[in-house]
């Protein structure tokens, strides 16, 4: 069975690996929040903002958006691709049942409303009745071609032959008898077309749900949704295994297709399959051509155009806010280095591009002839402790480390002050679920994370005393190649450790594929090395401590050392899945503060910095406002009404 | 007297008679200078040769540097104290000091500047010769000992023997060199070791070719039929009349070498495949700073991070070039084109 490797191709894409600039077009790079070489970040003001003021008065319609995008887009088949760029070319075509804006909240899209109908205190063990046994191989993996909605909690295909498991026929079997965590109800609007003519119907919302089952995103899917259930034309129901505190942007997260779509094969919703993806979305497909071009033309018959926006009832923005994008046609070429897009920008060939290294954006922000739009992104990278390998399972050993991380100098010098440290592990747009107060989680966490040799001489010295340690230990640092920041990064780190004299250190660099399949590997845990890697969080709170340190994220994305915390399990848990931080989101924030400051004690992991989105423009491109999340940047500024967002081209 | 039988007695030859004559010719042992060996005549053409002379010194000058730029211990033991360079090749000099930032340019505190982490970049120049330097002289050392056996055995026996080494050497000049180095690379992983074995497997075929060549020639010289006819063995022949006298266009090959060798290593360092990152290779310092050649609207090239690497590989390649032309002008080895794709 290839379940086994299916499961850790899915889980990668879980989170989004962040391979950096360049090459995988992810989030790498960041904007300006600190002033330049300003030595001391806290005076700092963002040099950029992050979105143009206009007026709509002036606005124009039409025009040919040029764009460059650093990665090929490997799928336009959402549920069968992993990686920001390809997402971001979806994102065009495809659109899903809500929106949100850029601080995570919530808006009815495709669905006109939704409304939390039921909401039951119940765990997993709860679906026991309805489980089957499936075996299991020997390395774990199950023997059933279904996709496995959920598994018995107690149960561990390692340790035994079999495990129960809810396949989608048995989901439906429980949500008949009433069993589900929680049932949220989406109200279709009536008269939005697909591309190819054909109007969007309740049955189309669950043929595209099972479209994910098996998928490459199949884990990040089913890890909250049970069921999705079509009540009439225009409703349908999607239930939740167990209380969610995520389940509002979680369970409708996925892309609705036609009806022919929904039903082709995996991965077959691509040119190169000799399938144009067909959607709801305001622009639709016209040409690609695989690793040079992708191009879209506006789709006339686009539904917010059709009823105006104004039918969209929370639309609450400026009478002269068009009703749909005013860019005609997008060409969008692929070119993976970063200093041939600012090339090809200053050269008149593009408008618009983002992830250029952080040492020209200055450069091209103090030039009247380009805007340079940032925001504080999702994105974070960290280093991870090997705590499996002795002496490291010492925290002050760790901690000690943590001390000698020069967040200050990575932003400054290494990032050219387009970043902010992570003095605290959650970025601002999280910190709303995430923090009951982030002014004194702050102060709290701070002194834990700032450079200081001293202190962690003492800490070395302390236990180094008390383990016997002979001084210098040998370690080696490792992160991927194709990301020069990040190298920089680490050899600055490597650096740092060994100016101390306690720590002799190394750093190995992979290409971004060998990489991830390196630090995956189940034996990575047993070397003493201390890996670097950056991940896409989300604007849920838990993307920025379960991936790193939950069990079940060994070997799989991104517990990379193997971390194994019961109790920082169990705080995870009762953060999200747990009745009562779904009704009192204080309680939730309360419980993440809990979890930080156990691991600002426990200090399995470093994170570095937050970084900072941004996107370099020409004049011509006017009211680029810019999304948070590398997959949505273009199709944010081109339309969204939930902040007004729209943009247009003043060629002169 | 049985131990004489058999003996062929010859007679008539008296010694005084011999001794006593007078002399065929006014040679004399003591008149004249004898005849020069023809390597040192060859020692003396290149002394005479000004560029040779002036590569020989870079070479040395560039050695010494690198030798002396920083402290080396062995196995713990200080062998060589002295420290040219005033940093370490490592040091991050913003940790410690933070009025230095990154790509500073030359000051007479950095006389080359700083690079892209903020290390000095002269420190950086001077101990990164180790690295190509010696790669270049271990990788043609061995190399060339292999290449000239190989080429010296298939020219030697000739038939289906040569055929089939000749053959192999087809195969490998088949792949341009580089990217048979990156193919070992890449498998392996950088380092040092792995660079000199990525040059050196498959790097010997060239010798091999021009030492075959050489020795179809020589083995017809009468030395070497004489050595035959005496009864020496194969090995002695090859090495003690064969391979001294293919060695004149196998040294201009290898001093010519030295240089692509170093080539070589800075573009795999170049291309990120050589050593680790932040080493101080004169090819990985020159990648570390390929992003800053295309600059935002208005913003400076850092010339200094780029043009000094790229002076130091030039200089070096540049003299080694130079020696190699003056042993093929002292030693009339006229070394012709046995290179792969008009390489040499």
């Amino acid at each position: 069975m290839a379940e086994g490797h299916k499961m850790k191709v899915r889980d990668i894409n879980r989170r989004r690996l962040l391979q950096g600039m360049g090459a995988a077009g992810v989030a790498g790079v960041a904007g300006c929040l600190g002033g330049n070489n300003d030595e001391d970040e806290d005076t700092s003001s963002p040099e950029v903002s992050d979105r143009e003021e206009v007026d709509f008065g002036n606005l124009q319609a039409g025009g040919t958006l040029r764009g460059a995008v650093g990665a090929n887009v490997n799928s336009f088949d959402p549920p069968y691709s992993t990686d920001t760029t390809s997402t971001q070319a979806q994102n065009f075509i495809f659109e899903q049942l809500i929106t949100s804006d850029r601080s995570g909240n919530y808006y009815p899209w495709l669905a006109e409303s939704y409304e939390l109908v039921e909401t039951q205190d119940i765990d997993r063990t709860a679906y026991a009745d309805y489980m089957t046994s499936v075996a299991t191989d020997e390395e774990g993996a199950l023997e059933i071609d279904e996709q496995v909605i959920l598994q018995h909690p107690e149960d561990d295909p390692l340790d035994s032959d079999e495990v129960r498991v809810i396949t989608p026929e048995q989901a439906a079997a429980a949500v008949d008898d009433g069993t589900f965590g929680m049932q949220y109800r989406y109200r279709l609007r009536e008269g939005v077309q697909f591309h190819n003519g054909e109007e969007l119907t309740a049955e189309n919302v669950t043929a595209s749900v099972e479209r994910y089952e098996n998928s490459d995103v199949s884990a990040q899917t089913f890890d909250s949704l049970l069921h999705a259930r079509a009540v009439d034309e225009y409703t349908v129901d999607l239930f939740a295994q167990v209380p969610d505190a995520e389940a509002e942007g979680q369970l409708p997260a996925v892309y609705i297709f036609t009806t022919d779509q929904a039903g082709l094969e995996d991965g077959a919703i691509d040119p190169r399959q000799g399938n144009e993806p067909i959607g709801t979305g305001p622009y639709q497909f016209e040409d690609f051509s695989d690793e040079q071009y992708y191009e879209l033309s506006k789709f006339d018959e686009y539904w917010t155009e059709a009823m105006g926006v104004d039918a969209i009832d929370w639309f609450d923005g400026p009478e002269e806010f068009p009703d749909g994008p005013l860019v005609d046609t997008i060409e969008m070429e692929i070119v993976p280095d970063a200093a041939n897009r600012a090339a090809a920008l200053r050269n008149d060939e593009i408008d618009i591009t983002t992830g250029l290294a952080t040492d020209t954006l200055d450069e091209f922000n103090s030039d009247d002839g380009f805007t340079v739009t940032g925001i504080e992104t999702g994105g974070y990278e960290y280093i991870q402790y090997p705590v499996n390998v002795e002496p490291w399972g010492d925290q002050r050993l760790r901690a000690a480390v943590n001390h000698l991380v020069p967040r200050e100098n990575i932003v400054q010098n290494v990032l050219n002050g387009w970043a902010r440290p992570a003095w605290t592990p959650i970025p601002e747009l999280a910190e709303e679920s995430g923090t009951a107060d982030p002014e004194a989680l702050m102060e709290e966490l701070r002194p834990y994370n700032e450079y200081d040799p001293e202190r962690a001489g003492e800490l070395l010295d302390e236990v180094g005393e008390d383990l016997g340690l002979e001084y210098p230990l040998e370690v080696t640092l490792e992160t991927n190649a194709d990301n020069p920041d990040r190298v920089q990064m680490v050899e600055l780190i490597a650096e740092s450790m060994a100016q101390t004299e306690y720590f002799e250190t190394s750093v190995e660099t992979y290409e971004w594929n060998a990489y991830t399949a390196r630090v995956l590997d189940p034996e990575y845990p047993d070397g003493e090395i201390i890996p670097c890697i950056g991940l896409s969080g989300t604007f849920n709170p838990g993307s920025f401590c379960d991936a790193l340190h939950g069990t079940a994220n060994i070997g799989q994305c991104c517990n990379l050392t193997g971390i194994s915390d019961p109790e920082f399990d169990e705080l995870v848990d009762a953060a999200r899945f747990d009745i009562a931080v779904v009704e009192d989101e204080q309680l939730r924030a309360e419980r993440y503060d809990e979890i930080w400051r156990l691991l600002a004690d426990r200090r399995y992991s470093s994170l570095t910095h937050f970084d900072l989105m941004t996107a370099v423009s020409n004049t011509a491109v006017t009211g680029f406002g810019i999304f948070p999340f590398d997959e949505g940047i273009y199709s944010f500024a081109l339309y969204n009404p939930t902040e007004s967002q729209t943009m247009w081209l003043e060629r002169e | 007297m049985s131990t004489e039988r058999g003996r062929i007695r010859i007679t008539g030859f008296e010694a005084e008679r011999v001794e006593e004559r007078d002399s065929l010719s006014d040679w004399e042992a003591e008149s004249g200078t004898g005849t020069e060996s023809r390597w040192r005549r060859g020692l003396r053409r290149f002394k005479r040769n000004r560029s040779a002379m002036l590569g020989i010194a870079i070479v040395v000058v560039m050695s010494l540097l690198a030798i002396l730029s920083r402290p080396i211990t062995v196995g713990g033991v200080l062998v060589q104290p002295i420290s040219l360079a005033p940093h370490a090749p490592t040091d991050i000099l913003y940790l410690q000091n933070p009025s230095v930032g990154v790509y500073d340019p030359p000051s007479l505190a950095y006389p080359m500047g700083t690079d892209g982490s903020g290390r000095d970049l002269f420190s950086r120049l001077l101990y990164g010769g180790r690295f190509s330097i010696s790669i270049g002289f271990i990788v043609v050392a061995l190399t060339a000992s292999f290449g000239a056996v190989y080429g010296a055995v298939s020219g030697y026996y000739g038939g289906w023997v040569d055929e089939v080494m000749m053959r192999i050497v087809d195969t490998i000049f088949a792949f341009p060199s580089l990217i048979l180095a990156l193919i070992i690379v890449a498998i392996l992983g950088g380092g040092y070791w792995q660079l000199v074995l990525a040059f050196t497997l498959f790097g010997w075929a060239g010798y091999g070719r021009l030492v075959r060549g050489e020795v179809l020639s020589i083995k017809e010289n009468e030395y070497v039929l004489a050595a035959k006819a005496l009864g020496a063995k194969d090995r002695s022949v090859i090495f003690r009349h064969v391979i001294p006298n293919a060695m004149p266009p196998l040294l201009v090959l290898a001093s010519l070498n030295i240089g692509t060798v170093v080539i070589g290593v800075a573009a795999l360092g170049f291309l990120g495949l050589g050593m680790p990152p932040g080493t101080a290779e004169w090819g990985t310092m020159l990648d570390a700073t390929r992003q800053t050649l295309i600059q935002g609207p208005g913003g400076a090239i850092p010339w200094w991070a780029t043009v000094y690497p790229g002076l130091a590989i030039f200089l070096f390649v540049m003299s080694m070039n130079m020696i190699g032309d003056g042993i093929n002008d002292a030693l009339d080895a006229q070394e012709t084109g046995v290179g792969r794709g008009g390489e040499e």
